[in-house]
């Protein structure tokens, strides 16, 4: 009866899989639900398929992560995996049914935070990754401290890496953890206007920084009761900048292994803390040093996160943003690029994007004086007026703007002649949207014919 | 002419987009001319700076991080009385509201103290009450709606003049269909974080309260700015979601 059930739900589910295609829709959740319907204990049957479980969870970086600790050793190893980000437990049984198998080496799953409890009620993770605990999505999980428990608490009795740099999380006191971290670098701060977490997780006095990377990941120290940064077994340090990214060295303080000059071609601080998590994994797996530098360094992001695309003679950067954080750190990556250029925010309230769109008041766009040849800002999805008024209340001088249509009028932007670089920042339900117009648009060459709209 | 407001605590009631507010009452000042300053109050701050506040801003903050003010803002219970019994402009908002009021009674029958300037309690009741919300407020300005976003789990029962009348979701209790509090020129609300820059009206009300009270003035003539913006997306909510 057991079995049946399950070959009933990935049968409707692929039949679900299929009918989707047809009409050229993705299938990353639709046929997970069916099948997680019929039969909810079908996650046990992914977990007794796997050699090895990996789990990433955490508030930004769950995506990228993945894709890289995939990419390091999905080599000549079967891998069961969400690449796309689909991260519910829908997402997950999607891809099990979209990669049907009776065995995998390794399952390597991003998991949102609020799905934990499920997934990890049948899937028996032998890896976790902690990625950081920022505020995202209050509407769905209250609070920060319940998102920080709600991850510590479904550990369970795999090996924990943990982002040493987030108190939050630093505090986690299982056997079987292992700590990682990125060095202070050019781009640390002193300072600091988008901080989620100020306080001592261990005893609420106020915490004092020496520096910080992102938000409020760095060096803290609690003079209250001596809480700090535990020791780190994997740093990220030595960190330079060169033309296309960053060149760091990577160690391993407990076996001495060194990987020197590693050339990373991803902008942005907070991607040096999902490509420390990732290499961790390798490391922790045994994946050779050697291969791991040329793996790291053929990485090419195409998931939405500084995901870079061509359209005619314009380089196009679609890069979703969905907290303060994201927001704050993706306007600071914008902001070394000197090209002339235009930024699209796209802010949608849909349920998978969050409901409340307050968070956009927590992220710095001060940050936007500071960035160079801004010809004009656009503004598309359902709460624009509001993206637009956030922009209007910061020091940026809002004056050269338009209201766009995304689904209609993204090409109209691309009309603009003095320009290289298009940015666009959706919400996470614009994100796939964006993605399919702008393959479109590039495949046309531009934009030369049927510019309707404009 | 010059006006002071303070953000109580920044670094802890700061929940949602508190900034907003802050960043929305010094904007508009400026842009009229008139000197805004804002001082922040912070964990052992000294009391001078509260004694010449003309706005107080009291955010919200998770139930560990108001614990961790409670103490600190208990000290300061006779002298926010006496500003708020002089006219002093107060915005205080979700987990500041309830503090306002005499305690909260958590989901175990726990009762938690607050700083009792006003009588009225809050009960932790079942769900939490979250979404977007529309009132029409009993305050003298227009328009007459006031539009955010709430997200309690707390129901504040109170006999005051309520901040206004809810017309799309669930205000104080999600019972009596009043959501907020009028207390002289207190407002306790529910419409968390950014609640003033899509609502200029009520940025205006509170930067004109604290003017006329600071310069002892009636009437004061204001300077009208272009708000175009702030309706377009004050009325973008109500198209969505009244």
């Amino acid at each position: 009866m057991k079995n049946l059930k399950l070959y009933v739900a990935i049968l409707l589910g692929m039949m679900f899989k299929l009918i989707l295609k047809l009409f050229g829709k993705d299938a990353t959740s639709a046929p997970g639900k069916i099948a997680l319907k019929i039969y909810p204990k079908i996650i046990k049957e992914i977990d007794k398929r796997c050699k090895l479980k990996i789990l990433i969870s955490g508030t930004n970086g769950k995506t990228t992560t993945n894709n890289i600790i995939n990419w390091l050793i999905a080599d000549d190893r079967v891998v069961l995996s969400n690449l796309k980000g689909s991260n519910m437990a829908n997402g997950i049984v999607s891809a099990f049914i979209n990669n049907l198998k009776s065995n995998y080496d390794i399952a390597c799953f991003e998991v949102d935070e609020g799905s934990l409890p499920i997934v990890t009620r049948y899937l028996k993770p032998d890896i976790f990754v902690t990625t950081n605990v920022f505020r995202d999505q209050l509407d769905r999980y209250g609070e920060l401290d319940r998102v920080k428990e709600l991850i510590l608490n479904h550990i369970g009795q795999a090996i924990a890496i943990i982002n040493a740099d987030d108190p939050n999380l630093a505090s986690f006191s299982g056997v079987k953890r292992v700590f990682y971290s990125v060095d202070e670098n050019m781009f640390s701060r002193r300072t600091n206007v988008t901080l989620d977490s100020r306080f001592c997780p261990i005893c609420n006095a106020k915490l004092e920084y020496s520096f910080y990377n992102v938000g409020h990941l760095g060096k803290y120290e609690c003079l209250m009761c001596g809480y700090r940064n535990p020791e780190s077994r994997f740093v990220i340090t030595n960190i330079r900048e060169d033309l296309t990214g960053f060149v760091f060295d990577f160690v391993d303080r407990e076996t001495g292994i060194n990987i020197e000059n590693i050339k990373w071609k991803m902008g942005g601080v907070y991607n040096l803390y999902n490509v420390c998590a990732a290499i961790s994994v390798a490391m922790i797996i045994g994946i050779d040093k050697e291969k791991i530098r040329e793996r790291i360094e053929t990485f090419e992001n195409r998931l939405g996160r500084l995901e870079k695309k061509e359209v005619g003679d314009k380089d196009v950067i679609i890069s979703l943003v969905k907290n303060p954080i994201g927001m704050s750190e993706t306007l600071n990556v914008i902001s070394q690029d000197p090209d002339p250029k235009v930024i699209v925010f796209i802010l949608n309230d849909n349920a998978a994007d969050g409901r409340d769109i307050s968070w956009i008041w927590d992220a710095d766009f001060d940050i936007l004086c500071k960035i160079e040849n801004i010809k004009a800002l656009y503004f598309s999805g359902k709460r624009k007026e509001d993206m637009a008024l956030r922009v209007k209340y910061s020091e940026f001088v809002l004056s050269n703007f338009e209201f766009i249509d995304y689904k209609e009028e993204l090409n109209c932007v691309f009309d603009q002649n003095d320009i290289k670089k298009i940015y666009i920042l959706p919400t996470y339900t614009a994100l796939f949207e964006v993605r399919k117009i702008v393959d479109n648009l590039s495949k046309k060459d531009g934009i030369k014919n049927g510019n309707k709209h404009c | 002419m010059e006006i002071n407001i303070v953000n109580m605590f920044p670094e802890v009631l700061n929940l949602y987009g508190d900034r907003g507010n802050i960043i929305c009452l010094q904007k508009r000042s400026v842009w009229r001319g008139i000197k805004a300053n804002v001082f922040e109050y912070t964990l052992g701050a000294n009391q001078e700076i509260l004694k010449d506040a003309d706005i107080i801003l009291l955010g919200g903050a998770s139930d560990r991080e108001q614990s961790i003010v409670y103490s600190h803002l208990l000290s300061l219970r006779g002298l926010i009385k006496d500003l708020i019994e002089d006219g002093v402009v107060v915005l205080a908002i979700c987990g500041g509201y309830q503090l306002l009021g005499e305690a909260y009674i958590d989901a175990n029958g726990r009762v938690i103290k607050g700083l009792h300037l006003l009588d009225f309690v809050t009960k932790a009741e079942g769900k939490r009450l979250i979404g977007n919300i529309i009132i029409e407020t009993s305050l003298d300005v227009f328009p007459k709606t006031v539009v955010g976003y709430e997200n309690h789990g707390g129901r504040t029962y109170h006999n005051y003049q309520p901040f206004g009348k809810v017309l799309k979701g669930y205000g104080n209790n999600g019972k009596d269909g009043f959501e907020g509090l009028i207390y002289k020129n207190v407002i306790g609300t529910y419409l968390h974080g950014p609640l003033l820059p899509k609502n200029p009206h009520i940025a205006d009300f509170m930067i004109k309260k604290a003017l006329e009270r600071k310069y002892t003035l009636d009437n004061l003539e204001f300077q009208k700015l272009d708000d175009t913006l702030e309706y377009l997306a004050h009325n973008r909510v109500k198209e969505l979601y009244m």
